[in-house]
């Protein structure tokens, strides 16, 4: 994965942008989109409750590993745009996915020695891909230029287009 | 009340088992390990290095020691193991290492040299520590715009901005 801060900020820029075509990305669905660029490290749960835990206690086999591959992200945007009314769902599933779509896609090209990414598409696909990624995870640059474009973004929409547009969009209304 | 929400909750419980079966299929490996890189897991506790010459790996883990250079890997119960790699690239202790290579009969990793992720301990730290700053943006930004309706059971957009509700009730509104 990159940093979480780098997809965070690719989330808001893909929305903002989006935005600047489509009336109703407001902000509050610009928020949604950078929740759906972390959806896939909710994987992260592991560092606080080990999936060997979870096995001996419940003798069954366990990994969660899952949620950060397309079939557990796609559960989990299921279950994001049933928590809010039925009025927003549609959006809320469209940026979500946009969100995590963005995230698989940054993922895809991060650097492997063998050249061969992660199975990120399981279990529909269960083979990484053979891609040639060009950064690490720890490299510092991608936060860097995420963080510059997410302002230079922010900054001409604000100045020559007035800003994002704060509230929800009546068309969605049931 | 809860009868108008009941086929929303059947189907957020559904997504949970669903998500649940995801979970088990995954321990189980099926249909095929979500972990799995090209050739053979060595991070899986049955593998040994001595029974496998030949096989091609793609690991990673922490310098333990520089002559010979031996890695500690993480294996997937938790536990650690070791390898030995050949042809390694300059590393000093502590530093996390991603190798590829072709395992010899005695065990040893032939590595890939010019294709190894050498890592200091710090920029994992680094990894952790923006990703953490990337998650509270995250949480910020959500909690001000969304809030929880509970006549609805459902989460919503917020009227008005969290902070602006909060600066307002602290004159912050007439600084402007």
């Amino acid at each position: 994965m990159a940093d979480l801060l780098t997809h965070v900020l690719a989330g808001f820029i893909i929305a903002s942008i989006g935005s600047w075509r489509y009336d109703w990305i407001t902000v509050p669905f610009v928020a949604v989109t950078m929740v759906g660029a972390i959806l896939p490290d909710l994987n992260r749960i592991g560092l606080i409750v080990p999936a060997a835990t979870i096995e001996t206690a419940l003798a069954i086999p366990f990994s969660w590993t899952p949620l950060h591959r397309a079939g557990g992200t796609l559960v989990v945007i299921a279950l994001g745009t049933l928590l809010v009314h039925k009025q927003y769902r549609k959006v809320v599933f469209a940026m979500l996915l946009v969100g995590a779509t963005s995230h698989y896609l940054l993922d895809f090209v991060l650097y492997k020695p063998a050249g061969v990414s992660g199975p990120l598409l399981w279990p529909f696909f269960t083979d990484g891909l053979a891609i040639e990624g060009f950064y690490r995870s720890s490299n510092r640059w991608p936060a860097v230029v995420a963080t510059a474009t997410a302002f230079g973004i922010w900054w001409v929409d604000r100045t020559w287009l007035g800003g994002l547009r704060a509230e929800t969009e009546p068309e969605f209304e049931s | 009340m809860l009868k108008r929400h009941l086929p929303r909750l059947v189907a957020i419980g559904c997504c949970v088992i669903l998500l649940g079966g995801l979970f088990v299929l995954g321990g189980a490996d099926w249909p095929q390990n979500p972990e799995a890189g090209p050739g053979v897991d060595i991070e899986e506790p049955t593998i040994t290095p001595e029974s496998n010459p030949g096989a091609f790996v793609d690991t990673s883990g922490i310098v333990v020691s520089t002559n010979p250079v031996v890695i500690e890997i993480e294996t997937a119960d938790g536990g650690t193991t070791y390898l030995e790699l050949a042809n390694a690239p300059n590393v000093e202790t502590g530093q996390h290492v991603d190798v590829t290579g072709t395992l010899t009969e005695d065990g040893t990793l032939d590595v890939s040299r010019e294709r190894a992720v050498v890592r200091e301990p710090w920029e994992i730290a680094y990894m952790y520590l923006i990703s953490v700053v990337g998650a509270l943006l995250v949480v910020g930004i959500g909690v001000d715009r969304w809030r929880l309706d509970l006549q609805r059971l459902s989460v919503e957009p917020r009227a008005r901005p969290l902070h602006e509700a909060y600066t307002d009730r602290t004159g912050g509104k007439t600084d402007g």
